[in-house]
């Protein structure tokens, strides 16, 4: 078994008598990125600002690296990169002299790393203007960039796609999984967008009102419908003969084992034309939606 | 160090920062320009000045009925007279120390002002654009990035300073030559000449106990309240009313070890007497020191302890 990056150890915080977080463990491990999905107000910011000492916990606590953070914070801190909310820059400086700024704050980040960073994110032609003059992407590309600085281990990303083009976000969802598997980077997102969650984690925290409900990994034989497209139907409809399906748009969802379709595929290509064959991910959201009732905000208990 | 270097360099990129010095600057340019204009009008006979104040003073002690300190200043100031007669020293108009006296006095007054301003927004500001979050999250403990905000706020102050004694310095020089003004002073009774620099760097290290406890108190309430206009408004506040409230409060023996009696250390200074009779340099120094622990080791718990939610 791998070794945990980060242990989360009943942590519990209580502002002003309300219990805002509740007994929370968790461990995270290297290469595994983890999505922690909750609806407004659950407490993943919360969480978020213990795991970096921004706050105290009322009890519980983290231990990265095998460093506790409470009493060994400057070598616990280290390994961990952060985005808490919205990224917020020294808006009267450049990009890169807050690049520079940070990089003063970590061991051994050398001008060629900044470079190399500002890079990644795409930010190069713009990094010698104000951040005051940036848009809200360009900062949360900034704010990536900053947290990426000192390669942590650890990498923590509250809400980081809010404000990402699409190319952003395709761009920052393949960053983050090369990381994770280059370098072994534990990642931790938070949002509460489902389909990015599905789309860049392997496994996904649920927390409602500040206690986590249930940790599921996601893969695709989760999902075991598969919506297929093809011309002509009928012939189609002949060949899925034994599976169950039901009509869906131009063709027709199918309760498919993710191994049984490459075989079925093969079938199919010789008879019909094949538009489309992609899983059907509904499930999570469904599940989502159940387990943590709908829209409404909870009323902290007290 | 780097942690300085930072704070540096964001205190730099603030115009306001640059706003500062020039008008540090201006201020000093500015008085030289307006002394040398009316120091040209006036120079005539001194010798009969300095009898027409003899005789005027004197009259002034035989009709009046004066108490014990407005007495002892105008018979000092017929002693110095006298002396001068006798000794053939003319009393000077403007020299180069007499420039850089007079606008050390103004500078420590601007500077303190300045300074406030900074102490208040160097922690205040990092919590109101929510970068306290991005500074909070670095493998450094709090207290040393406090302790890098604090240091770099007296090194800004001091090369404030710095920068009006200079600059005085060379214009004095330039306007008015390097010749030094005799200043004279009466001590126990005898007129004595005193050295021109060391009353001028007593004067300068006496304006510290204001520019100290200034930065010390801003920094505390810019930390607590997180609001740089409260910290300077309270500090500024304070700093004008003070003189005030301990003449109010003065026949109470409180008031000797409350900092505010003590934070003007000029008054302990040569030619000067303290607010509060019985009170000394030494009990000012201790008073002050006190104060500025008790308000250092607050401001660092408290910045220790805070939950960021910014
Ligand atoms: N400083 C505070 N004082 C009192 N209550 C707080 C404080 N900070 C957070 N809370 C409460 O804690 C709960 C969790 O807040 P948190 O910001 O962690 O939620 P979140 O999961 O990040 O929500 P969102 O999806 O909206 O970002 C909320 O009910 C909030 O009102
Ligand atoms: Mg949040």
């Amino acid at each position: 078994m791998v070794q945990p990056i980060v242990q989360v150890k009943n942590l519990s915080k209580t502002i002003n008598n309300k219990r805002i977080i509740k007994d929370l463990s968790i461990d995270f491990f290297p290469g595994q990125i983890t999505g922690f999905l909750g609806p407004n107000g659950a407490g993943k910011t919360t969480t978020i600002r213990m795991m970096t000492g921004l706050m105290h916990p009322t009890a519980g606590e983290v231990i990265i690296d095998g460093k506790s953070l409470a009493k060994n914070y400057e070598a616990a801190i280290t390994q961990v990169g952060v985005i808490v909310e919205n990224p917020e820059m020294y808006k009267f400086m450049s990009g890169y002299k807050n690049l520079q700024h940070f990089a003063r704050m970590h061991e051994g980040v050398t001008k060629g790393r900044i470079d190399e960073v500002i890079r990644q994110v795409g930010l190069e032609k713009r990094i010698h203007e104000k951040v005051g003059t940036y848009s809200l992407g360009m900062r949360q590309r900034l704010g990536l960039a900053q947290a990426l600085l000192h390669r942590p281990k650890f990498l923590i990303l509250d809400e980081p796609t809010n404000g990402l083009d699409p190319a952003g976000i395709r761009e920052f969802r393949m960053h983050l999984r090369h990381i994770a598997q280059t370098e072994g980077v534990s990642i931790v997102v938070s949002s509460h967008l489902l389909s990015e969650i599905e789309l860049m984690c392997d496994r996904v925290a649920i927390i409602q009102n500040g206690e986590l409900i249930d940790i599921k990994e996601i893969n695709a034989s989760e999902s075991s419908t598969y919506y297929i497209e093809a011309e002509p139907k009928e012939k189609l409809m002949q060949l899925l003969d034994g599976y169950t399906i039901s009509a869906n748009e131009n063709g027709f969802n199918v309760e498919i084992p993710k191994q049984q379709i490459p075989a079925l595929l093969k079938k199919l290509a010789s008879e019909v034309e094949v538009y489309a064959v992609q899983p059907n991910n509904k499930t999570l959201e469904d599940q989502f939606l159940e387990m943590t009732g709908g829209g409404a905000i909870d009323e902290i208990s007290r | 160090m780097k942690l300085v270097v930072n704070e540096w360099v964001k205190l730099w990129s603030k115009k306001s920062t640059w706003v500062m010095l020039i008008l540090m600057l201006l201020l000093v340019i500015v008085p030289a320009g307006v002394m040398k204009y009316y120091d040209e009008s006036s120079s005539d006979n001194w010798q009969q000045n300095s009898q027409q104040v003899i005789q005027d003073f004197e009259k002034i002690i035989e009709e009046d009925d004066l108490d014990e300190s407005t007495g002892s200043y105008y018979y000092e100031t017929i002693m110095i007279e006298n002396y001068r007669l006798e000794h053939n020293i003319a009393p000077n108009g403007t020299t180069m120390d007499t420039f850089m006296r007079n606008m050390l006095e103004v500078a420590s007054m601007v500077i303190t002002i300045f300074i406030v301003t900074v102490a208040a927004g160097i922690v205040s500001s990092e919590y109101s654009t929510g970068t306290i979050k991005m500074l909070l999250t670095r493998p450094v403990a709090r207290w040393k990035i406090l302790l890098s905000k604090l240091v770099t706020t007296i090194i800004f102050g001091l090369t404030l300073y710095l920068a009006a004694i200079i600059l005085s310095a060379i214009l004095g020089a330039i306007f008015w030559g390097t010749a030094m003004s005799t200043p004279l002073e009466v001590i126990e009774g005898q007129v004595v000449q005193i050295d021109v620099w060391s009353s001028y760097f007593e004067m300068f290290f006496l304006s510290f106990g204001s520019f100290f406890m200034s930065i010390f108190f801003a920094f505390l309430i810019g930390t607590i309240f997180r609001s740089s206009s409260l910290a300077i408004g309270l500090t500024l506040f304070i700093s004008f009313m003070s003189n005030m409230v301990v003449l109010l409060l003065s026949r109470y023996e409180f008031i000797k070890y409350v900092w505010i009696t003590h934070v003007n250390l000029n008054q302990y200074g040569t030619g000067y007497t303290p607010m509060i009779p019985g009170t000394t340099l030494t009990l000012g120094l201790t008073v002050n020191f006190v104060y500025a622990i008790i308000f250092l080791v607050i401001t660092f718990i408290v910045f220790n302890k805070r939950d960021v939610t910014a």
